[in-house]
């Protein structure tokens, strides 16, 4: 009986991760369906004009193409600029080489809304707001910290023996760093870079408020123009929800175990 | 000579990260405590002016004694705080607990808690406010299920727009379950073999064996959850905007307020509200370290 009692708890748990985790999105993805979006019953009729206005009116490709563009541009810079720094202060004797990853670590600490204003107003004197670049440009710089620990333990795992046997051959630091470190780190250069990528694919503050030309706006950004613009075009926001969140849950499902590594490697670094 | 080439390598590998965390971090932190203690607003945007010694602490003593968005922001955000503390961190060790004796469907699960913490926060903030609607969503329905005739309208009333932000994220911890999970397989099975061997139940083996070695995790967790709660944003932004009646704000959504988000453009009252998320979130990340003392190991 006590056994049975343990099970039944134990179920009805993952009953109510599993209902609160998959019904919201699935009520969405119901609803997207609807002609009129909403309510717990299943369509009357199943409509596609959500779908519809959002690729040809609303031209959700550019938003998509957008997203990808900043979040790959900025994951690629962010990943190759900390390794480098990660590297050197994994493997070289330099002095004030503590105070470099101190600097690094209290980054945790800054709250990025806290600091938005002067990096705004930092961005309108380079003349680099409302465009793309901008947005690489803060998404390439913040969240550096866990980057850094994460990639810097990882350099630490590999013997040093790899690089003095490059270095007797001749390599200069540079072609042992991209030669022969890069290809062995991978694995290590790949769960910071799934990190990175999701944290900046997801952002909506920044791009929110950098972001005002609606060619230019990333997913999120764009999901934050729903709350007011286009509360008229239910299906159409619906449908742009679902657009938005279901690349992520399927290449999640796809890679679930390497997800669960970045994001286990990034919170315990952080 | 290799030496020199050596210095050489180590500035042109550091350098770029330098600049990036200079310009991103340093530099907005200083700016922000300086100007905090400035006037800088709509009538010299331009340029903030430093009001002397005396006033220096205006910003302060307003946004403390004046500012009711200010207090609606702070409070809320240290009951996001404490509701995060005491309502999804043990319920994540709960998941985390049931799942670690593997039952059937025990990896679904765990994935699919995840999927809320992966795709976007404004996707989940846009999701519940759909949920809350009264006319499309499904939360109202429910009510007037159980009391009929409620009408329960989440968001255009006071008392449940705080809950209805509330819900959107505090039992998604899927990201912090699977670092807890993470560690109770780190556990040496023998140790709960030998519990079991001695008749201990389930229930012993979670309290008396798994949680004491789960600790410092659980105080990184706290800490990670306690600080979305400290810097929740996107939710309120997508659900309530703040409203109604200002009732949702948060320290985030306060400060974007005070100048982006308004004709007033107070940015040095908005730094000065910076400087105290800042603080806040320093105290409470040495708080909860000291509390589950996270860098001590109990083997």
């Amino acid at each position: 009986m006590r056994r049975f009692l343990a099970r039944f708890f134990e179920y009805f748990v993952m009953l109510v991760v599993l209902i609160i985790s998959i019904y919201p999105i699935w009520w969405v993805f119901i609803s997207s369906f609807k002609a009129n979006p909403g309510g717990l019953s299943l369509p009357d009729v199943w409509v596609f004009d959500g779908y519809k206005t959002i690729f040809t009116s609303l031209n959700i490709q550019q938003y998509f193409m957008n997203s990808i563009i900043v979040a790959v541009t900025s994951t690629i810079i962010s990943v190759l600029i900390v390794s480098l720094a990660a590297y050197v202060s994994a493997r070289m004797e330099f002095r004030g080489k503590s105070i470099i990853s101190l600097m690094f670590a209290t980054t945790l600490f800054i709250p990025a809304v806290s600091i938005s204003f002067p990096i705004y107003r930092m961005l309108g004197d380079l003349g680099l707001k409302d465009t793309r670049t901008g947005l690489v440009f803060v998404y390439s710089g913040l969240g550096i910290a866990v980057t850094y620990f994460i990639i810097r333990s990882y350099f630490l795992t590999i013997p040093k023996e790899m690089e003095e046997a490059a270095r007797i051959d001749g390599c200069s630091y540079y072609a042992t760093f991209f030669k022969i470190i890069v290809p062995i780190a991978k694995p290590g250069l790949s769960t910071a870079a799934i990190l990175v990528f999701l944290n900046n694919w997801n952002e909506y503050y920044f791009a929110s408020i950098l972001l005002k030309s609606k060619d230019k706006m990333t997913l999120p950004a764009l999901l934050g123009q729903f709350t007011t613009a286009y509360s008229k075009n239910l299906n159409g926001m619906f449908s742009a929800i679902i657009v938005t969140v279901v690349p992520t849950i399927i290449v999640f499902c796809l890679l679930s175990e390497t997800f669960v590594k970045s994001l286990t490697a990034g919170a315990v670094k952080g | 000579m290799k030496n020199k080439q050596k210095s050489i390598f180590i500035i042109v590998f550091l350098l770029p990260c330098i600049i990036m965390w200079l310009l991103i971090y340093a530099y907005p932190l200083a700016n922000i405590i300086v100007t905090s203690f400035c006037n800088w607003n709509y009538k010299n945007f331009t340029a903030p002016e430093f009001p002397g010694v005396a006033h220096m602490f205006d910003n302060y003593i307003k946004l403390f004694t004046l500012d009711n968005n200010f207090k609606m922001g702070l409070i809320n955000s240290l009951k996001w705080v404490v509701l995060t503390l005491i309502v999804q961190v043990p319920f994540t060790l709960l998941v985390a607990l049931v799942l670690s004796k593997k039952p059937r469907g025990w990896r679904f699960t765990r994935n699919a808690f995840v999927i809320p913490n992966i795709i976007s926060s404004a996707a989940i903030g846009l999701i519940f406010m759909n949920l809350y609607s009264p006319s499309r969503g499904i939360v109202t329905e429910i009510c007037n299920f159980f009391v009929p005739g409620s009408n329960v309208s989440v968001l255009t009333d006071s008392r449940y727009a705080f809950w209805g932000v509330t819900f959107s994220f505090i039992l998604y911890g899927g990201t912090n379950c699977i670092l807890l999970l993470t560690q109770i397989f780190s556990i040496d099975p023998s140790m709960i073999e030998a519990a079991k061997v001695d008749g201990a139940s389930n229930g012993q083996i979670d309290t008396k064996i798994i949680m004491p070695l789960l600790r410092p995790m659980i105080g990184t967790v706290a800490v990670l959850a306690a600080n979305y709660g400290l810097l929740l944003y996107n939710e309120i932004a997508l659900i309530t905007r703040g409203g109604p009646d200002n009732s949702t704000y948060s320290l985030s959504y306060y400060i974007y307020k005070s100048a982006l988000g308004s004709t007033k453009l107070n940015f040095a009252r908005g730094n000065a509200a910076g400087v105290v998320q800042f603080i806040l979130g320093i105290l409470l990340v040495g708080a909860l370290n000291k509390l589950f003392r996270t860098n001590e190991s109990e083997v």
